[in-house]
């Protein structure tokens, strides 16, 4: 009985060795893939958290991350190459994934992304960004000490005011999509004036980068998704300026009709919006034919800029970015079956109508001019 | 020692009483005069046991005794009339003499009666009733029980007059013999648990006890169990309660405190004034107090599994304040750890043996000075200290200070146990504790009920104290033994 109580004992004594304490290790925020000088290597840039100092002078001091910067042929022999560098590094943490555009010229998506994916670490809620810059750049940018990735990452949430900005795009969810239909948008990252933004747009079509929208193609893009949450539609009524803004989507209806080979999508939209700014010196907002108006005026401007953006992504990129394709999918079941292969070829010459019902419910604390 | 009888004449018996008590310097002798009849009296007693008015009372009857002429008595059957309302019994033997003596009683040997009298002339040296230190209710009686077990048992009665409520007494003890009662309702209290008690109790009669605490241990299930599976009392109103919920009450002479047995662990977390107070405000703190016997176990051992096992459950934020707050300090988070939890439990330990107005200083002195400065000097970390601070808080609010005990010792355990496995070893020792309540019995009784299952009825009382319907009687009845 006694030898027993010494042979429980063992594993607490062989314990630990899974410990390793959080002040000896490396919190990756960010991560950024360039191209590297070597050839066929990649360049892997690692944001790592410096932890504030005790005492406050240390605070000013000091950056609060530090950029190590390794180059190898596999992602993951480039981490553990900063292991030569830097603590053990722990991944748990990272939030946003920055790939640089001329990687994914070269190398597909789905390879760039594959450790991150596979490993258990990285969180699939880590968000993509494409830049145009080397992404080294971009996460050295030290703006008031703020950290870079942190910057980034909160930008997502103003998502909800803006329709300029493409809804974050995760880890997950770009897997996910490279794994049916293989094509979707990353959001873009620059700096401009010192300052890091948001801008741009990349289209991904089988792992691989097709071209670059700018804001106004995000806009639309999103426009014709169903993806706007928020912002501003600008327009122009009696001669001036208006702006109307997205208060809360109140139905989308997709219809998918077949016609032989031939695909027409409709899409229907309802928004409900709120009348922010009218440069109209005579506006007279309580009359109820004067909104109807400025609403059908808001109306025509989307309805243009999406049907832009249909030809662009008809013509220009020949790929169904949209997510149109679920629909397809669902509604003709067969036909998705057979096609499925030449779903780009197809949503390229596809009728798309797009039309949107905007109702100015509220235009605020001013009204009209006596 | 033979038994040696009385013999009949006064001065023999002083003579040999006093060659048998040589050594007692306490034992007094009074001799009183009788005239009317032309004899003496003796009293024998301790001092310091004695009622003096009602001694006085005594010898003035004797002393002013007159033959009546017309019927005249003897002066044996004067004696025994006036010392009616206190003669206990008669003696024959000084060996019983000097066994009385010692237990407090009186004795009265009149010059020519061969017979010595027990006189009950006893004074109980008591306290006042007063409010019970340990329990303390915002709203509630405010009475606590004493250490006289006959006062005890008299407030028991106070309140609960119906004559089912049963007093059973036992003498406990080899040397000192102790008063024990049990005390239940007959037919409330189910007949095994009676008859379990009762051996028990009969098991332990050769003991000499000082406090109920004593006999709970030697009573209880099992010893080998961090957690007590008798609750103790002062309160008359949570005797009362566990009495009408079929319990048995055991009390035991010289201690304040009395023993109510089974118990079962929602017993243990509820405080009376859950009842007493409003339900929304019982039901909150009852809540909170489980919350907080799961922060006094846990907190500082999922702290150190999070900081050196499983840095990425911690939000970004917090990872990176932890990890800057740990920047300096020396030594592994379990360490740390150990260091204040010890620091704080040795701090707890000096401020209850200190007199009171110093223990304070201790306290003020060792949590602030000693926290601080060890912080500054990178020894732990500030979020340590605070952790430990917390668990300590929490730890203070289950009502049963024993109970509250057990759950500062298991704090140890889940700490070796995290700093070893990490949240794997914390979850484990989770499901070694649970699952040892799950086995522990009180009294043959589950004690982890009602938790063993799930039932809106048995539950509504557990964990919150939802309101009482106005039929079906007491609240604390619905809540019952499922036996009983």
């Amino acid at each position: 009985m006694k030898r027993l109580w010494l042979i429980l004992l063992i594993p607490l004594l062989s314990s630990c060795w899974d410990s390793h304490n959080i002040e000896e290790l490396s919190l990756v925020v960010g991560m950024g893939i360039d191209k590297s000088k070597k050839k066929n290597e990649i360049m892997l840039t690692e944001q790592i958290l410096v932890p504030p100092g005790n005492s406050l002078q240390e605070n000013q001091a000091q950056l609060k991350y530090k950029n190590v910067t390794v180059s190898a042929k596999t992602l993951h022999e480039a981490i553990r190459d900063s292991l030569l560098i830097t603590n053990t590094v722990l991944t748990n943490h990272q939030r946003i994934l920055l790939i640089n555009e001329d990687v994914l010229r070269k190398i597909p998506m789905e390879a760039i992304i594959n450790q991150s994916i596979r490993d258990n670490n990285t969180r699939r809620s880590c968000l993509v960004y494409l830049t145009k810059r080397p992404t080294r750049e971009i996460l050295g940018l030290a703006d008031y000490g703020e950290i870079p990735s942190n910057v980034i990452y909160e930008l997502k949430d103003n998502v909800k005011r803006t329709n300029k900005i493409l809804p974050p795009l995760t880890l997950g969810n770009a897997s996910s999509s490279l794994q049916s239909d293989g094509s979707f948008a990353i959001q873009g990252v620059e700096i401009k004036g010192k300052k890091l933004i948001l801008e741009g747009a990349g289209v991904i079509n089988n792992s691989k980068l097709v071209g670059v929208m700018n804001n106004e193609d995000i806009a639309s893009l999103n426009w014709l998704n169903g993806e706007v949450k928020g912002g501003i539609i600008e327009a122009v009524h009696h001669g001036n300026p208006f702006s109307v803004e997205v208060i809360k989507r109140t139905k989308r209806k997709v219809t998918t009709e077949l016609n032989g080979d031939h695909l027409t999508i409709n899409v229907k939209v309802g928004y409900t919006t709120r009348l922010s700014e009218d440069w109209y010196g005579k506006e007279n907002s309580f009359k109820k034919s004067y909104l109807k108006d400025a609403e059908r005026v808001a109306e025509d401007k989307v309805e243009e800029d999406v049907e832009e953006i249909v030809w662009k992504l008809q013509h220009k990129y020949k790929t169904g970015v949209a997510g149109l394709y679920r629909y397809v999918e669902n509604q003709h079941p067969k036909f998705w079956e057979k096609n499925k292969n030449k779903w780009d070829e197809i949503f390229s010459n596809a009728d798309i109508n797009y039309q949107v019902d905007l109702r100015i419910i509220d235009f605020g604390s001013k009204g009209g001019v006596k | 020692m033979q038994t040696k009888t009385l013999h009949k004449r006064l001065d023999q018996k002083q003579e040999n009483l006093k060659s048998l008590l040589d050594m007692q310097d306490d034992v007094v002798f009074k001799e009183v005069f009788i005239p009317g009849y032309e004899s003496t009296g003796l009293f024998v007693f301790v001092n310091g046991t004695m009622d003096y008015p009602a001694f006085n009372e005594i010898v003035l009857d004797l002393s002013a005794a007159q033959v009546e002429t017309n019927h005249p008595i003897s002066i044996e059957q004067l004696v025994l009339s006036k010392i009616c309302p206190v003669r206990e019994q008669d003696i024959e033997t000084y060996e019983k003499a000097k066994e009385y003596i010692f237990d407090g009683k009186t004795l009265l040997f009149i010059d020519g009666i061969v017979t010595g009298y027990v006189l009950n002339l006893e004074k109980e040296k008591i306290r006042a009733l007063s409010e019970p230190s340990t329990e303390r209710v915002v709203r509630g009686p405010k009475i606590g029980f004493i250490e006289s077990l006959q006062e005890n048992i008299g407030l028991i009665r106070q309140y609960s007059s119906h004559p089912s409520l049963i007093v059973k007494q036992h003498k406990i003890g080899t040397m000192e013999k102790r008063e024990v009662a049990l005390i239940y309702y007959e037919g409330k209290a189910s007949d095994s648990l009676i008859k379990e008690v009762n051996q028990r109790v009969n098991e332990v009669k050769a003991t000499d006890l000082q406090d109920s605490g004593m006999l709970e241990e030697l009573i209880e299930d099992t010893a080998f169990s961090p957690f007590p599976q008798i609750q103790n009392t002062e309160r008359p109103d949570k005797v009362l309660a566990a009495l009408q919920e079929g319990r048995v009450v055991i009390m035991m002479d010289g201690s304040p405190f009395a023993l109510m047995a089974p118990t079962t662990i929602t017993m243990l977390l509820q405080s009376p004034d859950d009842y007493y107070e409003r339900w929304v405000a019982g039901s909150f703190l009852r809540a909170l107090r489980y919350f907080s016997l799961f922060v006094t176990v846990f907190l500082s051992g999922i702290y150190i599994s999070l900081v050196s096992f499983n840095p990425g459950l911690l939000p970004t934020e917090l990872a990176m304040t932890i990890a800057g707050t740990r920047e300096n300090v020396p030594f592994p988070p379990f360490v740390e750890a150990i260091i204040m939890e010890l620091t704080i439990e040795l701090l707890r330990e000096a401020g209850i043996r200190l007199p009171s107005p110093i223990g304070q200083t201790v306290g003020l002195v060792g949590g602030v000075i000693i926290g601080q400065a060890a912080v500054q000097a990178n020894i732990v970390s500030s979020l340590m200290v605070i952790i430990v601070s917390i668990t300590t808080i929490t730890s203070f609010t289950v009502p049963q200070y024993s109970f509250g005990l057990a759950f500062r010792a298991l704090r140890f355990g889940a700490m070796i146990f995290s700093a070893v496995l990490g949240l794997y070893g914390t979850t484990l020792f989770f499901i070694i504790v649970i699952s040892h309540l799950s086995k522990l019995t009180s009294f043959q009784e589950p004690y982890f009920q009602p938790m063993d299952f799930i039932g809106k009825k048995t539950w509504k009382d557990a964990f919150f104290r939802l309101p009482k319907r106005k039929k079906g009687g007491n609240i604390l009845e619905s809540s019952g033994r499922q036996n009983s």
